[in-house]
């Protein structure tokens, strides 16, 4: 209500009983009447609309299209097909080697072993290059595949193209294609030698992270945002949070800090407790990765601050998952169909080798898991549990198996 | 040939200070020398309350401040025992690792009850203590290169027992324990630091066992001579290293009620330099449970005022091995100025 309502609704009022009082009753004094009660109408309307109900701080209809995005979001993922129709046959026994950033990353784990179903489903050798995230490693991940004869390598899971790039030269020179999977956001520059593409969902997941924050605060939204400098796609992912906040709640207050992963363990608590304790109107903090929650979350029950700042982040690690499923701080966390994932890297793979048409800005489809629906992903939750078999049966579907 | 028993000088010994000249020098300048880094930290408060007054002096920001850093002040504690009996520990930081996933794995994985949970992850650290005691002592390797290996040992059982995964789940009332304010905004985590910090002073510095080890990790061969068992106390400061270490894990499984394989490496520096800046302090010259307080706490007040005021993280980093690197080197050049007073009245009295 604007301030002084009542005072105008009383002398609005007495007005109107004044002039409706006074003998003889001239047209004047009615019109006035009029007025008087109009005033009084017109002031109970403005303060109806102004009242503080939900998502008054938003744009009309914005309260509106977020939860729906974020409905949708948090329904199984539906299978869109990528592009047309194949028959993978004329490629059978050819080989398709992976190097992932590291075997011991259960999400680069699960999709391996999924994308390694797909491809024997094909008639397609599939091989893994086990390492543990080092460069001596990958290098060697290349001499073998070359040795092995791979018809394709697939760099995957986070490992930069950037950091092989004189072997994925030397592929190229021997007329071995080089795909880069679920590393670059798109927009990222990305190396000249690579092949193909299949992009990480990082740019959808943060726009979805941002819409749940504006709506879960109804527009009213403090959010200290905490990226990871050093991994390249992060700084894309903070345009994406921040245009998002800036198109859907230009008044929301958000604040940036970078800590790089190396440094999650010692500085992510002490950057989110001096926030806390600096900003007392602080909602929400998105890291955005959710291997920084378990960091985010001592810092918050530390601060005796969980009632009021919640945390919303991407990746549905497992172990974040079940803190949702147990716990009221973090609220939400968005995934990737990892075997959307493994079947859309496969896809685009055969999609080379058959030199047919290639996916462009190719991604994986998405699920938006809250209390409501964490359920879905196991209890205690698993990696690739909770997104359906959509992707499974599309894929089949697109390739002509059975 | 046996490494650990060539003559060598310990981490003590090359920060040893000289109780003649000190006892020589000026009162002002003994006390100054004690207590620089507490007048260090008094200064950064000073310094961050009058840049950042609404919030830097507020109960909350200091309660804070105290009670997160209960996994990193007992690593150092664990580093310290070691570093007494001259030995450096490598292991300290996967052995916490360790006991953090054995607590995770053991209680949100397997539903044991917590306190058996918190009893074998105590005792995974007391037998990794063993194992390196055992190849220290025992056999007579390097404890650098004896606890690189077993250091990256454990890492692998953790990733083993882990399947590499972060594991949360770990039962409430573990974090109840630990992080949960409690006592004026204190958690209960700080009060285990504060008991700790006690225990370790009183035994170091008031106990023969803790005047064994000081002698025992200044000079093997002298404390030998002396009758003292140097090759148990050795064994026993390992086993008591790693298990402090165990006892931080805990703290660390207790503060994010959860277990990461490899979030307790980023713990090994911090540690260190807390170690290395806290002997200059109280003590100097001695690896000191007073001192490494102090240190961990000068250095963390320092950050958060920094974080509080908005600067960037590299900031804070310069801050940190700024601090570390004066630290050290004006404790390093008062001692020379003592060892040259002592030279001087040396010669003077001959």
């Amino acid at each position: 209500m604007p301030p002084g309502w009542k005072l105008w609704i009383m002398r609005a009022a007495r007005g109107a009983v004044t002039a409706t009082s006074e003998t003889g009753g001239k047209i004047m004094k009615i019109w006035k009447a009029w007025a008087h009660l109009a005033a009084i109408l017109l002031v109970i309307l403005c303060g109806l609309a102004r009242t503080p109900s939900a998502d008054a701080a938003l744009k009309p209809g914005v309260a509106a299209l977020l939860k729906k995005r974020i409905a949708a979001a948090m329904e199984l993922p539906r299978f869109m097909p990528p592009g047309a129709p194949f028959n993978p046959a004329p490629l059978k026994g050819k080989l398709i080697f992976t190097i992932p950033v590291s075997t011991a990353i259960p999400f680069c784990d699960v999709v391996d072993r999924q994308m390694a179903e797909f491809a024997s489903r094909a008639g397609l050798r599939f091989e893994i290059w086990e390492n543990n995230a080092q460069l001596a490693q990958w290098v060697q991940g290349f001499t073998a595949g070359l040795d092995h004869k791979a018809s394709l390598i697939n760099v995957f899971c986070g490992l930069d193209p950037a950091t092989v790039a004189p072997q994925i030269r030397e592929a190229r020179a021997a007329g071995v294609p080089v795909v880069a999977a679920h590393t670059y956001a798109p927009g990222q520059p990305q190396l000249k030698d690579l092949s193909a593409i299949v992009y990480g969902a990082y740019l959808p997941a943060a726009k979805l992270e941002a819409d749940w924050i504006i709506s879960d605060t109804k527009g009213n939204a403090d959010v200290l945002v905490i990226t990871s400098p050093s991994t390249a796609n992060s700084p894309y992912i903070q345009k994406e949070i921040a245009g998002e906040f800036a198109k859907y709640c230009p008044r929301c207050k958000l604040r940036f800090i970078g800590v790089n992963a190396p440094d999650w363990p010692t500085k992510i608590g002490p950057q989110v407790q001096s926030a806390i304790i600096g900003d007392p109107k602080l909602n929400y903090v998105l890291p955005i990765y959710d291997g920084m929650a378990q960091f985010v979350v001592p810092a918050i029950i530390a601060t005796g601050a969980s009632g009021r700042v919640k945390v919303a982040s991407f990746n549905a690690t497992p172990a974040v998952l079940d803190m949702i499923r147990t716990g009221n701080i973090v609220t939400f966390d968005v995934g990737e169909d990892t075997t959307w994932l493994a079947g859309a890297i496969i896809d685009q793979d055969m999609r080379l080798l058959l030199r047919k048409k290639l996916v462009p800005g190719y991604e994986a489809g998405l699920r938006a898991f809250t209390k409501k629906n964490v359920a879905a992903a196991g209890v205690p939750a698993k990696f690739g549990v909770g997104y359906g078999a959509s992707a499974e049966q599309g894929y089949a579907k697109l390739w002509g198996l059975h | 040939m046996n490494l650990s028993e060539a003559p060598q000088r310990s981490p003590v010994e090359t920060a040893r200070p000289n109780r003649g000249a000190a006892a020589r020098a000026p009162l002002w300048r003994r006390l100054f020398d004690r207590y620089a880094l507490l007048l260090a930290w008094a200064a950064t408060v000073a310094l961050f309350a009058a840049l950042e007054p609404r919030v830097f002096l507020q109960a909350s920001n200091f309660t804070s401040m105290f009670s997160s850093q209960a996994v990193l002040v007992v690593l150092t504690y664990s580093l310290l025992v070691t570093l007494t009996a001259g030995e450096y520990d490598l292991s300290a930081a996967p052995v916490l690792t360790l006991s953090a996933m054995v607590v995770a794995v053991l209680n949100a994985r397997h539903g044991l009850s917590i306190w058996p949970a918190l009893l074998v992850a105590l005792f995974s650290g007391a037998a990794a203590g063993a194992l390196n005691g055992a190849l220290i002592v025992g056999i007579g390797i390097d404890s650098i290169i004896a606890t690189l290996g077993t250091g990256t040992l454990i890492s692998g059982i953790v990733l083993w027992i882990s399947n590499s995964e972060l594991i949360s789940g770990i039962s409430q009332s573990l974090v109840n324990l630990v992080i949960v304010p409690r006592l004026y905004g204190l958690s209960f985590g700080f009060l285990y630091v504060l008991a700790l910090t006690f225990a370790l002073w009183y035994v170091l510095e008031y106990t023969p066992l803790g005047l064994r080890l000081l002698f025992v990790g200044r000079g093997r061969r002298v404390a030998r001579l002396s009758g003292i068992n140097v090759s148990r106390l050795r064994f026993c400061a390992c086993v008591a290293g790693s298990t402090l270490a165990a006892f931080a894990g805990i703290l660390y499984a207790g503060t994010s009620g959860a277990a990461d394989p490899s979030s307790g490496d980023s713990f090994m520096l911090p540690a260190f330099a807390a170690a290395f800046l806290g002997s200059t302090a109280i003590r100097p010259g001695r690896f000191n449970a007073w001192g490494s307080f102090t240190a961990v706490y000068f250095l963390v007040t320092g950050i958060t005022g920094l974080s509080l005021m908005g600067i960037q993280i590299f900031i804070q980093d310069l801050f940190y091995g700024a601090a570390l690197v004066i630290g050290v080197t004006l404790s390093l050049l008062v001692r020379r100025r003592e060892q040259r007073e002592r030279d001087v009245a040396e010669n003077t009295e001959s």
